[in-house]
């Protein structure tokens, strides 16, 4: 029962990080994108490993998937924050109206 | 219907899902129209990559994989922060000629 909870999480997770990859490929703009992407995939991620921690028998490999959850949850959304920052200083042509798109 | 049997089921359907989605991703890194969409693109595959990875390790039994799951997060983060940090020293884009930065 615990390894269908288990792996339960990790299709949801999976199910996450695939639905923020389908934000990233239709979203108009540089900042929707890394909006939809980076949150999406920080829960993906977080439900992925969380369900992994539960297959493995000695406790050393759920810590070493704790501590990449950790970090996983930590630098996801830094990362998009540095690179939304860089492409706000960089004037990346914004989203203005749905009849000047072109993506 | 056994616990296994299940478990297989959506372990192996969330390996698909995240093989989508790198696909996906696949599509902006060679469509995006500036290179943060390219970047972006490069962090989401990296975070495809370590969930394949995670469900790896469950489907064939091993631990051996875990600390290259530590390595690819912080080589994943490394590599997006790098990419920022030299653009940031780039030219600013009204600056430079028309587009340069739109390749």
């Amino acid at each position: 029962m615990t390894d269908i909870i288990a792996s339960s999480f990790i299709f949801a997770g999976a199910l996450f990080v695939f639905i923020g990859t389908l934000g990233l490929l239709r979203l108009p703009d540089v900042f929707c994108r890394g909006h939809a992407l980076t949150k999406a995939m920080t829960l993906g991620t977080t439900f992925i490993f969380g369900g992994a921690m539960f297959f493995f028998d000695h406790q050393a490999d759920a810590i070493k998937l704790f501590v990449a959850m950790a970090f996983q949850f930590a630098t996801i959304p830094l990362s998009g924050h540095i690179l939304g920052l860089v492409a706000l200083r960089k004037n990346v042509p914004r989203f203005k109206h749905r009849d000047t798109l072109d993506c | 219907m056994t616990s296994p049997y299940i478990c297989s089921i959506l372990l192996n359907s969330a390996a698909v899902l995240l093989l989508a989605a790198i696909l996906l991703t696949m599509v902006r890194l060679i469509k995006g129209p500036t290179v943060f969409d390219r970047i972006l693109s490069f962090d989401g595959i990296g975070v495809s990559m370590i969930g394949l990875l995670v469900i790896t390790s469950i489907l064939w039994n091993s631990s051996q994989f875990l600390d290259a799951i530590l390595v690819y997060c912080i080589f994943g983060f490394f590599g997006t922060v790098a990419f920022s940090y030299y653009l940031h020293l780039t030219y600013e884009l009204e600056d430079s000629e028309e587009g340069s930065i739109n390749d």
